[in-house]
């Protein structure tokens, strides 16, 4: 894709302007605030529904709908329209955007190619196309575990980072859920082991134990024990267990378990745990510090737990090489090591205390039960205010550090857990009605209960184990999508990673080869992060922004861009934007990005924004754009945007000015201009100037020497042809050197070395009929050092120190510079 | 480089990632067909742009 025209209404700082790039390069060039980013913003828009500088860390209440329009405008009246040209489709395309429905894009076209098109848009809308200086920055700067986000942040593949962090948090999820699904077999199982009297879980013990009941109830023995045969054949003998809801051998044991837990020696236990914990605790709350490593701590050791298997962050997601995080966190539990034994023993001695308290409230939610249906009344209330309180105990011990009663007053509560002193008179009453209504059980009313508790188990467990099951499938499956994810993100990655660095050094060796020829970098997944090295002349790989100057790094970023967007958009996105991405490149460098643009990337169209008049001077130089592709933003003001400057050479500045008569104002930009133009002619010719060690110099200096060279260089190419017997160029350099004599004399132009100031003055105190000779003569100058046909400056080209040619860009203009060897 | 390959490596990075990840799913007897079926008409219809809400639409299934 490849813009042809342009027209922005209303969107950021323009108002309304119309540009004809034709599907060449452009470059628009002004200072800060001239509305040249304007552009770049408007382009972004047409082609994403969105403007990137709005969205993103820092933009904060920054958004498209409030100020993506012009501000003395409305929304509805903010538009972007292009006419493009996409390599598979013969006809141009008009595409249209208006702010007040950035989603919807108007593509006026032949109605079969409408697919392509939207497809072509679709991609474009990842908005590839643009880098601004901001994001150099962003992954050249980037540790190696924000890398890869960034890059895929520029290059809009945010895409891959969500759906990985959605991976991984499904597979956490898979993972919690498999681990409550294997504590709830354990807890089944263990309530079998209760029922049936043994430690350990066995299918031998519960068929043992459910024939010796079946016998005593008259059934056959069982080989194998399921919940659907383990009643088959036996009847249940009679029952008064519906007095109470249980019978006496049951009520007994729920007696037994109440009455243990306030026994002496239970409150003795409690009474040592208790002391232990009031001293760890009071030692934690008296240091502030203590209670925050404290819960830190907490915090890290369930994070380990998290860890997913490439080594991200179970929090955030972050990226972290395998491995790191787990060390990081372990070194940091070891450090807080006093701080992790305390949390252990709080935790151990409140566990202990949890399952009494959980035991006890069970036995007496039961009690309460077989009180109401025995009606009594006042030993029914007193257990229910019981419960209620160890209900309450039960939150405190949950969250120690903060809520264990440690005062004074509260020393006993604990130890008694809050067991009112009527209590062991209130048992015994219950007991003794119990007994009264309740015979004692037959051993077959026990067999039968038994079978039945047993019965309840099994099922417990069978339900168990079919959530079991089914998490372990959940699990399964995610751990596949989850793996089937990262293994194929980084074959992809890792092909596109390894293309992108050997393009990346190639481009870099390409702008740096006088002293990094043999540049290399290094550019490698690990895990979800991105490892990014590059070699510092041969002394190692060191990151990109360690031993680097800035300029060399915003080489770095700009070469990387190059090679990602070269990789990423095959052929269907030709358009590059680059943003004011040259900041800290020295010129030296700047004009081999220049050559690198035009000779790496004939196929792209560029679109190039600059603050730097020498750069966007010197893409004009080298040939990227024509004088009518460069476009000067100035005089921005609310109203009207910016003053729009077609070829800033200012031969038509010079017009205007000499149209209205201003004479000085004329002289003053042919000056300025012809400095700017000499400058340049002598880096392209070659010419040599007196070296001062202010650095600084003038027309005077400059103008003279681009004569003098280009004297020598004619005269050398008029050797060259001789020495071949080339009569044609020889012809035409005899032509060049007659024109140029003549036009040299009508300029004056070497008088400048003798006294630029009374040359300059005699110019701006002339009268209009007098300057326009000069102005037409310093034309006829400049288009000495100028191709007729591409407008590119005539360049010197040497191969082993030794100039070989003199050429513009379309090889129009070639003079050869070697002489035939002699025999 | 083959033609298939040249068009392989044309696809938006997160579409080849995708279809790689789906063309290892289907070598797990995990996922059967109609599974990843649906998995990828979801694709289909929201891109990789929407892998968030895919996911959680994935979820259910893989549950069930």
């Amino acid at each position: 894709m490849k813009i042809f025209e342009l027209d922005i209404e209303n969107v950021r700082g323009i108002p309304n302007l119309s540009l004809r790039p034709g599907g060449k390069n452009l470059v628009v060039w002004g200072l800060n605030g001239s509305g040249k980013s304007a552009v770049v913003d408007a382009i972004d828009f047409l082609l994403t529904g969105h403007i990137s500088r709005l969205i993103g860390e820092g933009t904060g209440d920054i958004s498209l709908a409030k100020h993506g329009h012009h501000i003395l405008h409305k929304q509805e009246e903010a538009m972007v329209r292009a006419l493009i040209k996409l390599d598979l489709v013969k006809e141009p395309i008009e595409i249209k955007r208006h702010m007040d429905k950035p989603t919807d894009v108007e593509i006026n076209c032949e109605k079969d190619s409408k697919e392509f098109v939207e497809f072509v848009l679709w991609n474009a809308q990842r908005g590839q196309h643009v880098l601004a200086r901001r994001e150099i920055l962003k992954y050249i700067h980037s540790e190696a575990g924000n890398r890869a986000k960034r890059i895929q942040e520029l290059l809009n593949l945010s895409d891959i980072e969500s759906i990985r962090g959605a991976l991984v948090s499904v597979k956490h999820r898979a993972e919690e859920e498999n681990r409550t699904s294997q504590h709830g077999v354990k807890v089944a199982e263990a309530a079998i082991n209760q029922t049936v009297g043994e430690k350990s879980f066995s299918q031998q013990s519960i068929l043992d134990y459910s024939n010796k009941n079946r016998k005593t109830l008259g059934g056959n023995a069982l080989t194998k024990v399921t919940t659907i045969n383990i009643q088959k054949d036996i009847r249940k003998p009679a029952d008064s267990s519906n007095v109470i809801g249980m019978n006496s051998a049951q009520f007994d044991r729920v007696l037994e378990n109440v009455n243990s837990e306030i026994s002496p020696e239970q409150k003795e236990k409690r009474a040592i745990i208790d002391k232990k914990l009031r001293k760890i605790i009071q030692e934690i709350r008296s240091d502030k510090d203590s209670l925050k490593k404290s819960a830190r701590l907490q915090l890290t050791q369930a994070g380990i737990r998290l860890i997913d298997t490439d080594g991200s962050c179970p929090l955030c997601d972050t990226p972290w090489k395998p491995g790191e995080l787990l060390n990081y966190l372990k070194e940091k539990i070891k450090k807080g090591k006093q701080i992790a034994e305390n949390n252990e023993a709080i935790n151990e001695m409140c566990n202990e205390l949890s399952s009494h308290f959980e035991q006890l409230s069970s036995s007496l939610k039961t009690l309460i039960q077989a009180t109401a249906k025995i009606e009594l009344v006042q030993e029914k209330a007193l257990l229910v205010e019981w419960l209620k309180q160890l209900e309450g105990l039960s939150v405190l011990i949950n969250n120690p550090i903060e809520k264990y009663p440690i005062q004074e007053e509260e020393i006993d509560i604990i130890t008694n857990l809050k067991a009112s002193k009527k209590i062991d008179q209130v048992l015994v009453n219950i007991k003794k009605v119990v007994k009264e209504r309740v015979p004692d059980l037959t051993p077959e009313l026990s067999a039968w209960t038994s079978l039945v508790q047993l019965t309840e188990n099994l099922k417990a467990l069978e339900t168990a184990k079919v959530k079991l099951e089914q998490s372990n499938k959940y699990l399964k499956r995610a751990t596949i999508l989850h793996d089937s994810f990262h293994t194929a993100r980084d074959k992809i990655m890792g092909v596109l990673y390894d293309t992108v660095r050997d393009r990346f050094v190639e481009l870099y060796r390409q702008l740096h080869n006088e002293d990094e020829s043999k540049f290399t970098a290094v550019l490698k997944p690990v895990g979800p992060a991105l490892d990014f090295e590059v070699d510092f002349y041969n002394c190692g790989s060191h990151p990109p922004h360690a031993l680097h100057s800035e300029g060399h790094q915003d080489s770095m970023g700009i070469c990387l861009y190059l090679a990602l967007a070269e990789n990423l958009n095959k052929g269907l996105i030709n358009l590059i934007i680059l943003d004011d991405v040259v900041m800290s490149v020295d010129n030296e460098h700047r004009k081999k990005l220049c050559s690198l643009l035009s000779t790496s990337f004939p196929e792209k169209q560029f679109i190039i924004t600059t603050h730097d008049r020498t750069w966007a001077n010197q893409l004009k130089a080298e040939g990227l754009v024509k004088s009518n592709e460069l476009i000067e933003f100035n005089n921005w003001n609310i109203d009207t945007g910016p003053q729009v400057s077609y070829d800033v050479i200012l031969w038509d500045k010079i017009a205007e000015c000499l149209g209205k008569g201003d004479v000085p104002n004329a002289a003053f930009y042919l000056r300025r201009g012809l400095e700017s133009f000499f400058c340049e002619t002598c880096d392209s010719l070659e010419a040599s100037i007196k070296y001062n060690i202010q650095q600084k110099w003038e027309l005077g200096d400059w103008c003279p020497a681009v004569l003098k060279q280009y004297r020598n260089l004619v005269k050398q190419g008029k050797n060259a042809a001789n020495s071949w017997s080339d009569e044609e160029a020889l012809k035409k350099l005899d032509e060049r050197e007659k024109i140029s004599a003549a036009i040299f004399e009508t300029s004056q132009a070497e008088q400048w070395n003798i006294n630029e100031e009374v040359h300059y003055n005699s110019w701006k105190d002339s009268q209009k009929e007098d300057f326009y000779p000069v102005v037409e003569a310093f034309k006829d100058l400049c288009s000495l050092f100028e191709c007729s046909k591409c407008g590119c400056k005539l360049k010197v080209v040497s191969a082993d120190k030794e100039k070989t040619n003199v050429r513009c860009s379309c090889g129009n203009e070639n003079w050869n510079l070697t002489e035939k060897r002699k025999n | 480089m083959s033609k298939e390959e040249e068009e392989d490596t044309s696809k938006p990075i997160p579409d080849q990632i995708f279809e790689e990840m789906i063309s290892d799913v289907r070598k797990h007897p995990e996922f059967d067909t109609e599974l990843v079926k649906k998995v990828e008409k979801l694709y289909a219809n929201g891109g990789l742009q929407k892998a968030t809400k895919i996911i959680e639409t994935i979820i259910p299934e893989l549950e069930s």
